[in-house]
């Protein structure tokens, strides 16, 4: 008969034939600590407290992080506190490292390195530092618009940044440096008019696919207002990748400022930065190897800690890292 | 009350959606769907992949504006509510997922989650909230304890239990269930199955359950509507779709299902489908089923047949429904 034929398969047997008696559990063990540890529940806290936690865990991310902080200190206090960076003295060249009163010597114009190093620490931080937020505000507030709006807004606004990243980048900066005065505004400027676009690509697809997704679409059917969906759901998921790319965009433009000291297009002699600095000591290069080689240690030690560091954030941005 | 039994909770009249997809063409993802769902009732809706079950679900939830055609909910067209009303519909139309992983907000906590939809009511302080996601843990099989917990924590099944509250928070009527099992173990899907209809005995919910899986929406649903490429080509009470289907896909459909009896097994007759779906692009106009029915004839070159009532609450859109109606209880 035909209720044979199309009968009942094997795995509508599994569903309890009386349906009064379906009232199943299912509390399969969950895999995590809580119990080991003593707590029954855990108590309520928040995404972002939760965030901070696993980063404070985190001891490469925390060195890292302490590391940044002193540098940037040494920076800035230490550049306050040493003001005669530009300060020379012919009489005492070339001193090497452990000097009385140099304690990291001098260069070639007996200009103390201590406080040239702390110096170009400075210029070098904050134009990395500077051109990274600019390009996180511009890139972020220029794609999430466009894939917010979407539509004909969205294929104009994408196509400029097509033709933005199509120019070779050190077309963009080359042309600017010589056309500009040099200096440490033209050089921000320069890096972020060739820097936003990642920025912007990345923020854009973040939108476009947290839009899609089903706990912003199931948002929508809970009647949740559009300000609600962006701070509640597509901000905090679109936060890890951004503050990751963020953390990695400083070392980035660090890189791309020494780049540009070191062939002489960025920051001048005798304003200091890591990148002319260690131009400088490259000249010196076999016989006064400190002078190379201390700010470019330095140099890659915090292009090392910031790289880290976006890791950790990334892994503290991670619910699934949740222990 | 004579007029509540009159009118159903759900009508879809001539329901489309189109999207447009490239420079110029036109996908009908849906292409003129009609049916009701009574109060209290399981209405299931079958087909294979891709042929507008989401997107239909999706305009009924108001994801999705109908491109033609419309539904109305307890005779208020959807499209149409005052900005009050459509903050009840949401509150009477919920929406369960099919993808437990991708429906759960990764970054909040499970009680976040089932509480999102208290929140712009403004009906419950925080605490009541917190304490009503707690009883509705409970009430699907959770532990309330698990209020802290964030999604990544729970199996697939257990997912779907929160899914499962987070709709039942704004207290609904209509709840369309996407395909909600479709990405669990077998063995799980027979609990979660069980949970609905326990909370549909419990709370008189009307469910509009989709499946690409018949022999599920035969054991779920009253009724069950058939879908082929964007249309409903058979509508029919459960019991009557599987013991006589009329429409040639539905036969295809039913007859590809395993039967657990060896013998039985291999004395089946099996109508295969054979041929392709045509792209839902563009789509001539013609039945759509045509390039794969065994019992294709000129008349199916006529335009895509409508729904015409072949016996007493049993419809199906086949050109040849006279012809095949004679031999329904033969095959
Ligand atoms: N937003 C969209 N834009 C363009 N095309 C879409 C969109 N949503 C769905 N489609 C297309 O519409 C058709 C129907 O999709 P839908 O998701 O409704 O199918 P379905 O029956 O739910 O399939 P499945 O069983 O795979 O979930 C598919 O061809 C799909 O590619
Ligand atoms: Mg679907």
């Amino acid at each position: 008969m035909a209720e044979a034929a199309y009968g009942v398969p094997v795995h509508t047997a599994l569903l309890s034939a009386d349906p009064t008696d379906s009232h199943t559990y299912d509390y399969t063990p969950l895999p995590n600590t809580a119990i080991r540890s003593g707590r029954a529940a855990r108590p309520p806290v928040s995404y972002w407290r939760d965030a901070l936690d696993r980063l404070l865990r985190n001891k490469t991310a925390v060195a890292s992080f302490a590391f940044i902080i002193l540098t940037a200190l040494f920076g800035f206090a230490g550049s306050s506190l040493m003001p005669g960076f530009t300060k020379q003295d012919l009489y005492n060249t070339f001193l090497p490292p452990l000097s009385p009163g140099h304690p990291l010597g001098t260069d070639e114009l007996g200009r103390d390195l201590l406080a040239r190093l702390a110096r170009g620490t400075r210029i070098s931080l904050t134009i990395g530092v500077t051109v990274s937020v600019i390009n996180l505000v511009v890139g972020l507030a220029y794609g999430g618009l466009s894939g917010y709006i979407g539509g004909m807004a969205d294929v104009v606004m994408m196509r400029i940044v097509e033709i933005v990243t199509a120019v070779p980048e050190m077309i963009i900066l080359l042309l600017l440096l010589t056309v500009l005065k040099s200096g440490m505004g033209t050089l921000i400027l320069a890096l972020c008019l060739t820097g936003w676009t990642g920025m912007a690509r990345l923020a854009r697809a973040q939108a476009l696919q947290l839009r899609e997704n089903e706990y912003v679409l199931a948002a929508r059917v809970l009647g949740a207002s559009r300000l609600w969906i962006v701070l509640r759901h597509m901000i905090p998921n679109a936060l890890g990748p951004i503050m990751v790319r963020f953390a990695m965009s400083v070392p980035g433009v660090i890189f791309a400022e020494s780049f540009l000291s070191y062939i002489g297009l960025g920051i001048a002699i005798p304003e200091a930065s890591w990148g002319n600095l260690a131009q400088l000591g490259a000249n010196q290069f076999p016989n006064h190897i400190w002078l190379f080689f201390i700010p470019a240690i330095l140099f890659s030690l915090t292009m090392l800690a910031f790289n880290l560091l976006g890791d950790g954030l990334r892994d503290a941005l991670d619910p699934r890292q949740r222990r | 009350m004579p007029d509540a039994m009159a009118q159903p909770l759900l009508d879809v009249r001539g329901l489309k959606k189109y999207f447009t997809v490239g420079r110029r063409g036109t996908l009908k993802a849906v292409n003129g769907v009609s049916f009701s769902i009574r109060s209290g009732e399981t209405f299931g809706l079958v087909g294979e992949s891709g042929c507008g079950k989401t997107t239909a679900g999706r305009v009924i939830v108001r994801l999705y504006e109908p491109t033609e055609g419309a539904v109305y909910y307890r005779g208020k067209d959807i499209s149409r509510l005052a900005r009050r009303e459509a903050a009840e519909y949401t509150h009477n139309v919920q929406m369960i997922f099919q993808d437990p992983y991708a429906s759960l907000d990764p970054r909040m906590t499970v009680e976040a989650i089932i509480a999102e939809g208290m929140r712009p009511r403004g009906m419950y302080s925080r605490g009541e909230s917190r304490d009503k996601a707690r009883e509705l843990l409970s009430r699907v099989g959770l532990s309330p304890e698990h209020a802290q917990r964030f999604p990544h924590e729970f199996s697939g099944g257990q997912r779907q239990r929160v899914g499962v509250a987070r709709a039942l928070a704004v207290n609904p009527e209509l709840i369309v269930c996407d395909e909600p099992v479709s990405a669990l173990d077998v063995s799980i899907q027979a609990q979660i199955i069980n949970l609905l209809r326990k909370l549909q005995r419990e709370l008189g919910l009307t469910y509009l359950f989709i499946a690409h899986d018949l022999s599920l929406v035969k054991y779920v649903s009253d009724r069950v509507g058939v879908m082929y490429m964007g249309s409903l080509v058979e509508v029919a009470s459960a019991e009557d779709l599987y013991r006589s289907p009329l429409h040639p896909y539905t036969r295809a459909l039913l007859s590809a299902i395993p039967v657990p009896n060896p013998i039985e097994e291999r004395g089946r007759r099996r109508v295969l489908l054979e041929g392709d779906v045509p792209p839902p692009l563009n789509t001539p106009d013609q039945c759509l089923f045509l390039g794969r029915c065994p019992h294709a004839t000129d008349r199916c070159q006529q335009g895509m047949p409508q729904l015409a009532q072949a016996r007493e609450g049993h419809w199906v859109a086949c050109a040849m429904n006279e012809e095949l109606n004679v031999d329904a209880y033969t095959i």
